[in-house]
This record gives C-alpha cells, sequence and structure tokens, in this order.
C-alpha cells in the first residue's frame, strides 16, 4: 500500500465500505428490503435485454443439441418425449390421485381435476453456478399476472417458486436451491414431510416423519398452502431415491431426485392466483342420497351450509 | 476516471454481463459459470492501473449482484470484483503488456473471485455456501476463464487503448 495516493486508499475504502453495508442490508432469506426497488429497476431494463438476447442464442444452443443428435427426427422425437412425460407424471401421481379419491369418496364428496390458469414463459437467463443459488429469469413479469410466490411448473412436475417480479420479467427460485424449501406429501400414504434444496446438480433432500417406511421410487407431491400461495398442492416434486432411517426414531430422512430436469430447463409456466377450485358441499344423511345427487348438489362456488358427514 | 473511461466500461461491463447471464449460464457447462465480467474488469485493470481497476470492479461485482435473475445477497460480488480490481491493478502495474501477464492476472483473479465470495458468503451466514464445491468450481472457473481470454482481453485491451492512448494512472 506504501505507493498508493491517498485518493486511492479513500476511493477503496469507500466503496469496499459500500459493498459491506450493501451485504448487510440485503440478505438473502428475507427477500425484500430497500434493495428490492433497485432490483427490480434493473430487472425493467436488463429483462428484455437478456430476452432477446436468449432467443438470439437459442438456435445455436440448439444447433450444438443437434450435432449430438445428429439425424433424428426431432420433431417426433420431442413429441413422443412430451407425451411420455405427460404419461409418467400421470403414472406417478396416480397412487396420489387414488388416494385422494378414496377420502372423497369416504366423505362423499366428488373429486374434481383442479384445473388452475397459468401463463406459459420461457428461460432467459440463469444464475451463475459460482454464486451458490439457483434462479433463473422468465420473459413473464407483472404485465402478464405473475405476482410474488406463485407456483412454476413444467411438463415434468415443480420448477420452484416465483420470488421477485418486475413489469416484464420474473425471478424463480428453482428448487434446487439452497434456500428452497417446500412441504410434500407421499403419494402413497398421504404422510408429509419436508423437502430442501441442496444446490445444482443436487438432489433435493427430504425429511419426514411416520412411522411407515419409505421405499426408493416413491412419488412426492406437494402439499400446497393456503390460498395456492406460494404453492398450489398436488405437483409432482420427485421420487425417493436413497433412505437413510436412524434406528429407533420417526425421522426418515432421504434424498429426491427432481421430476424437472434443472440442466436444461426452458419452457415452464406460471400458476395464476386465481380462483379457489370449487368444493362440493358434503350431503346430509339421508336414505337414498347417490353419489348422482350429491354431484348435482356441488355446483359452482364454495358451498357455505356446513355438511354432516354421511353414515356408513 | 475520465468520462470516456467511464462510457467504455459500462458499455463493457453490460455486454459482458447480458452475454453471461443469458448466453453462457443456460448452457449448463459442468462447474462454474465462464465469467466474461471478471475478464473485462481484469483487462481494464491491466490497462488502466489500481484505482480505475477498483472502481470498474466495484461496478461490475454490483451490476452482477442486481441484474435478473439474481435474488438478495447485493454488494457480495461487488466487494469480491472491488478487491479483484484493485489487486490486478496493483499487482501488475509496472507488468508488460503481454498475453503471458493477462494470463496469470486471469488465472489468479478467476481462482480469487470464486474462493473470495464463497468465504464473503460464509462470513455474513449464507448457509448455501457448499465447501466441498468451491474447488471443482475454482478449477473449472480458471479453465474456462483462460479460455476465454485469448478472445476477450485483447479485444478489451484494445478498445481501452484506442480511448486513451497512453493510459496515466494517476488522473
Amino acid at each position: 500500500m506504501g505507493r498508493d495516493t491517498r485518493r486511492t486508499r479513500l476511493v477503496l475504502v469507500l466503496l469496499l465500505l459500500t459493498a459491506l453495508t450493501l451485504v448487510m442490508l440485503d440478505d438473502r432469506t428475507s427477500g425484500g428490503g430497500p434493495i428490492g426497488h433497485v432490483r427490480s429497476a434493473v430487472a425493467d431494463v436488463l429483462g428484455p435485454v437478456q430476452a432477446g438476447v436468449s432467443a438470439a442464442v437459442r438456435p445455436v444452443t440448439g444447433l450444438v443439441d443437434d450435432l449430438r443428435e445428429l439425424g433424428a427426427k426431432d420433431e417426433q422425437i420431442s413429441r413422443l418425449e412430451a407425451e411420455n412425460r405427460q404419461l409418467r407424471q400421470d403414472a406417478a401421481t396416480r397412487e396420489n390421485d387414488l388416494r385422494r379419491l378414496a377420502e372423497y369418496d369416504a366423505l362423499a364428496r366428488q373429486p374434481t381435476v383442479r384445473r388452475f390458469p397459468d401463463v406459459a414463459a420461457r428461460v432467459t437467463a440463469l444464475s451463475r453456478a459460482q454464486g451458490f443459488t439457483t434462479t433463473a429469469s422468465l420473459d413473464v413479469g407483472s404485465q402478464d399476472g405473475v405476482r410474488d410466490d406463485t407456483t412454476v411448473i413444467n411438463g415434468d412436475g415443480l420448477v420452484g417458486r416465483v420470488k421477485g417480479t418486475a413489469r416484464s420479467t420474473s425471478t424463480v427460485l428453482l428448487a434446487t436451491d439452497p434456500d428452497f424449501v417446500a412441504r410434500v406429501r407421499v403419494g402413497s400414504t398421504g404422510a408429509t414431510g419436508f423437502v430442501e434444496g441442496q444446490g445444482e446438480g443436487k438432489p433435493l433432500a427430504l425429511t419426514i416423519y411416520d412411522t411407515e417406511p419409505l421405499e426408493p421410487g416413491t412419488a412426492l407431491v406437494t402439499v400446497g398452502s393456503v390460498g395456492d400461495g406460494p404453492l398450489v398442492a398436488d405437483v409432482l416434486v420427485g421420487r425417493v431415491a436413497d433412505v437413510r432411517r436412524a434406528p429407533g426414531t420417526l425421522t426418515t430422512r432421504a434424498t429426491v431426485t427432481p421430476a424437472v430436469d434443472f440442466a436444461h430447463l426452458d419452457t415452464v409456466a406460471v400458476v395464476l392466483p386465481g380462483e379457489r377450485e370449487a368444493r362440493g358441499s358434503v350431503p346430509a344423511a339421508t336414505p337414498g342420497a347417490s353419489p348422482a345427487a350429491g354431484r348435482r348438489q356441488a355446483g359452482a362456488g364454495p358451498a357455505r351450509t356446513p355438511g354432516t358427514r354421511a353414515a356408513g | 476516471m475520465s468520462l470516456p473511461r467511464v462510457g467504455l466500461a459500462a458499455l463493457l461491463l453490460l455486454c459482458a454481463s447480458v452475454l453471461e447471464l443469458a448466453a453462457l449460464a443456460p448452457l449448463g457447462l459442468p462447474g462454474s459459470t465462464p465469467d466474461v465480467v471478471l475478464l473485462v474488469v481484469v483487462a481494464l485493470a491491466l490497462r488502466w492501473g489500481p484505482l480505475d481497476g477498483a472502481v470498474v470492479g466495484f461496478a461490475a461485482g454490483l451490476l452482477l449482484d442486481l441484474a435478473p435473475p439474481s435474488d438478495g445477497g447485493a454488494g457480495r460480488w461487488a466487494a469480491v470484483f472491488l478487491l479483484l480490481g484493485y489487486a490486478v491493478g496493483r499487482l501488475f502495474e509496472d507488468a508488460d503488456d503481454t498475453p503471458v501477464v493477462a494470463l496469470f492476472a486471469v488465472t489468479l483473479a478467476s481462482a480469487a473471485s470464486v474462493l473470495g465470495y464463497a468465504a464473503l458468503a460464509a462470513l455474513v451466514g449464507d448457509e448455501g455456501v457448499d465447501w466441498p464445491r468451491v474447488p471443482g468450481l475454482m478449477t473449472s472457473s480458471v479453465i474456462y476463464d483462460v479460455v476465454l481470454t485469448a478472445v476477450v482481453v485483447p479485444v478489451v485491451g484494445g478498445l481501452a487503448r484506442r480511448i486513451d492512448p497512453e493510459p496515466d494512472f494517476r488522473r
């Protein structure tokens, strides 16, 4: 430092103090804060640029992929892949659906297939690996109806949740990010636990408290939150890989292979916070009440009448 | 820092950050992301010396901290790149303007940026820092950045030479 001018030293110290002040102000876990507005403004400017560049280089990236699959019938393959993904997801969530169906039947309710409005988006940028975060930019924002704390999915299952929105872009916290936590349900038994991200390229970590042993390959779905934010229910998260259970405890820890291939994220969908699904009322225990009658009763709008459980 | 320098640095950093986040990060290369922004900082610090190197480094880090898809932890890359810009400018103040010097500077800066960020993030209690991954990230970072040096540093150096042919560090 001997040869430095006083000015150099002053500038260096001032900038370092500024940086460290920002470090203290902008904590990763809390989000928002004074930096949030600045970040949103930067996203307004840089987001569209990123989207443009991403669209421009995509053919090149595609070319790299094409070279790997030289001579393959791309269109047919992608169509079959999509179909395959759909079927796989159907198969994986089948157990969960059956269980839900049984529970609904027990309540004499009519099961509804939940349909959410969503908006399709493309990944335009990813975070740098040396920052130990896994976040992505999407080319949809508040003008498309995207809000903070909404679910992001793709054809395979859960991608993550929206953590910040600008006008035309949004930032997604991917499920692999160390900050990501989600409550999940074991499809076959209905037991709940939670998964946490462990960083890029690593499986998710599952913690569950249940007496039932957990089999590798079991599908896990999201539990969902009140008001469908941040996560909606029954989205496939992944499958159990390695199970570790300390003897004499109820805590099962396992690694979970995510359903989504995070290395090749492209087209995703943001679930828009929409109407709450219509729930049927539980019919009163009158003789001759058929399920069909219950179905007719379950009209639009949430039922306000408290139902009584149909006796056996 | 003179006005032409500010303009050139701003333009180069914006281009580098967009290229890095929108084109290089989605490639999903093993290990770390090729760091074009760091190369710009190193190239300019080599040309302009410690004071301007530090200022450019701070600006570059802050841009990475705030550009989408960042989601918190602003100031960390700013602090890391500030010190790197200063150190590169200081260490190579009297070195000749040769490719070997540039490669050496990039190697040091690239390894130091990964290690420095991990250390700073761990220091402020970020539990996402995965120390077992750090050696691999450092190695891959150095490899990618050294490969890109041949492309980026001559271009940036050439542009910097064009806007002020005889750099004077104490301007």
